[in-house]
């Protein structure tokens, strides 16, 4: 039961939002709650889903809707919940992992997320042989959804794209020299990606040199006056530019004597301004390879389709899974099944034993123990057989409980 | 025998060339797997054509220009083998592989037609096997350099769906240098060897005259290169002047040359 970004404005959001620190009291209160056997929470800034095992549905629900409910709409259900059973819960999970449920399709953040919203079940102890199972199995269908089809190749965002490309010409980004043209929002939202992808130095240059030294402190690196630009232009590898000035900032006869100063090292300039930073015929410079933030959103818009096209592949990798999942599902039900076959005649025959305690000597009484265990293990084999060939055959575990009854064994819950 | 050793390495050297090109433009995947095992294995086959070669001729098969030819795509498969995925660039098998078909295949049609030299000793062994080394060394440069242009070319064009498939300038532009320092210093030794030759002496021969030009024309790119620390599309283009010089030289006739 949940909601997503799809489901739920982000006022919503906000409001059942929680953080890792608060995931395991949540759980624990729940766990206690009747017909609640396993629990475990996703919570992130587009999702919040709470994955339940239970025998009891109708009890379990009211439970997890509690989680959900505030003191403006303390009863029913909310229009942004979504709802689902059984193997729809699992195809759902397997679909959140694989990145297909996610805002940004194909995106790799959401395995993270899995992942923890597991550690943090078990560190509640609210898990169990089911979640225990369930959780794992959606990781390695969110790895095999990423490695056998291309739904997360790409960049899928400008930040990302122009990191992308630099590393086309470089390699990667690791020990270059990148300058930040200008302070702007853009700029500020390509960092984290930056520093991330291991760049030695950023240099900042700003018209307000006081803005600059403030986006440097942030970052970890250097900013330097307006006037020393050419400067900072031979020395760089990669310059993003975003700054608002309404004319450009580096043209072509500015550029020309720099790259003649850096001895046909490549140059990547990444304009993401509007009105733009970089004269395009800048581009015309050898060793200059200029991007303007239509080409960067066209590669994005690229990646996109064509993850877009991967998804029927990822679904059929889903619905198979989906499908072994629940294999292992009734086979646990048939192992089940035999566990309560075998207890059922064990208790028969503890309790006839039993009636001979006093009658018989130690020695008889051993030799009758023996003889019923083995008539049992007799009687029982070919029964035992059979179910475990039933269950491997596909026979749904509700026939398997139907013959169980012809013995007079009943599965929990169910009365003769 | 040999020439049906050499001649099932050049249908297989066209098969992995057919097969890296398909993979790459077709189905836009940078899967190596399948091509580079027929290349490798077109190669057992080419080792063991020139091994039947040798034994057949009763000696290395280096005294004319088919059998040069043989063992120079030889050593350019195996040098590639070594350090091509070391080295981060597979892709250069793109352009080694069909080179090399054609080398093998000019090598396997005109084998048999050539006349018969009298060249021994060991210099004349070190002479040949070190500049057929270089020239290996120095096709793999070239190769790097003409990726450099295709690779800069897609990136100006903004034609990323392929630029993703090749190595990063930078790499093609630090393994050209690499394999300049190999192949320089085997064709300095290859160089110097022929003067050791019995009867040698300076005498304007064509074929040693643009030898000379090829060494000198690398010189200014180790120059450039290291001294001055010139990068990108110019430095490349000094390769791919001096690869020409080699190419040259290696069919320019010479009067003390069997070919």
């Amino acid at each position: 039961m949940g909601f997503n970004q799809k489901t739920a404005s982000v006022e919503v959001r906000e409001r059942f939002t929680y953080s890792d620190d608060q995931v395991p009291s949540v759980l624990q209160r729940l766990h206690g709650n009747q017909g609640v056997e396993e629990i475990a929470l996703i919570s992130t800034c587009n999702r919040t889903e709470v994955y339940a095992v239970t025998q009891e549905p109708s009890l379990c629900r009211g439970s997890l809707l509690s989680l959900f409910s505030n003191a403006e709409n303390n009863s029913g259900h909310p229009d942004f919940l979504y709802l689902e059973n059984d193997l729809q819960a699992v195809k759902h999970l397997f679909e959140v992992s694989s990145g297909l449920d996610s805002l940004v399709l194909g995106e790799n953040q959401i395995l993270g997320q899995v992942r923890t919203a597991f550690s943090l079940a078990q560190e509640a102890k609210t898990t169990g042989p089911v979640l225990e199972k369930l959780f794992p199995w959606a990781l390695r269908v969110g790895k095999m959804a990423r490695s056998q089809t291309r739904i997360c190749q790409g960049a899928a965002s400008v930040a990302a794209a122009a990191v992308e490309l630099s590393q086309m010409i470089f390699d990667d980004l690791k020990g270059r020299r990148v300058l930040l043209l200008g302070a702007g929002k853009m700029t500020q939202a390509s960092l984290g990606l930056l520093k991330n992808a291991g760049v030695e130095q950023i240099r900042v240059v700003n018209r307000t040199l006081a803005r600059a030294e403030e986006l440097a402190a942030r970052c970890g690196g250097q900013a330097s006056p307006f006037e020393d630009l050419d400067k900072a232009l031979a020395d760089v590898d990669v310059l993003i530019a975003s700054t608002g000035a309404p004319h450009f900032v580096v043209d072509k006869a500015r550029l020309a004597p720099v790259m003649h100063q850096r001895r046909g090292r490549p140059l990547l300039l990444v304009d993401i301004a509007v009105p733009r930073d970089i004269e395009p015929s800048c581009q015309d410079l050898d060793n200059v390879y200029l991007y303007n933030i239509d080409d960067l959103q066209g590669v994005v818009a690229e990646n996109l389709a064509r993850r877009q096209k991967e998804v029927q592949k990822v679904l059929q990798i889903v619905d198979a899974e989906c499908q072994e999942f629940s294999r292992y599902l009734d086979s646990r039900k048939a192992n089940q099944a035999i566990r309560m076959l075998r207890e059922s005649f064990e208790e028969v025959r503890q309790s006839e034993l039993m009636k001979h305690r006093g009658s018989l000597t130690h020695e008889e009484m051993d030799r009758l123990e023996s003889f019923s265990n083995v008539l049992l293990n007799k009687l029982l084999h070919h029964p035992m057989i059979q179910l475990k060939k039933m269950s491997a055959a596909g026979v749904p575990p509700e026939e398997l409980e139907r013959a169980l009854e012809i013995l007079g064994i009943f599965p929990r819950g169910k009365h003769e | 025998m040999s020439s049906a050793l050499l001649a099932l390495s050049a249908l297989g050297y066209w098969a992995s060339a057919i097969s890296f090109h398909y993979n790459l433009f077709h189905r836009k995947q940078r899967d190596w797997t399948q091509w580079l095992r027929i290349l490798l294995g077109s190669h057992a086959v080419h080792t063991l054509g020139l091994v039947a070669l040798t034994v057949q001729l009763q000696h290395l098969p280096v005294l004319s220009m088919p059998e040069v030819m043989a063992v120079l795509g030889w050593a350019l498969i195996a040098l590639y083998a070594i350090v091509g995925r070391r080295w981060k660039v597979d892709a250069l098998g793109g352009i080694a592989a069909p080179a090399v078909a054609v080398l093998t295949t000019f090598a396997t049609i005109t084998l048999g037609h050539e006349t018969p030299h009298s060249y021994r000793g060991v210099w004349f062994g070190l002479h040949v096997s070190s500049l057929v080394a270089s020239y290996a060394a120095f096709c793999l440069a070239a190769f790097c350099s003409l990726l450099y242009f295709i690779q800069s070319r897609r990136l100006k064009e903004k034609k990323l769906n392929t630029a993703f498939l090749l190595p990063s300038l930078t790499t093609l532009d630090r393994v050209a240098f690499r394999f300049i320092m190999v192949g320089f210093p085997l064709l300095v030794l290859g160089m110097v060897s022929g003067t050791q030759m019995p009867g040698w002496h300076w005498t304007w021969d064509p074929k040693e005259t643009l030898v000379a030009v090829t060494g000198g024309v690398y010189l200014l790119y180790l120059h450039a290169r290291v001294l001055a620390g010139w990068q990108g599309r110019r430095i490349n283009m000094i390769l791919l002047v001096a690869f020409l010089c080699v190419l040259v030289s290696l069919l320019a006739p010479g009067r003390s040359h069997g070919y």
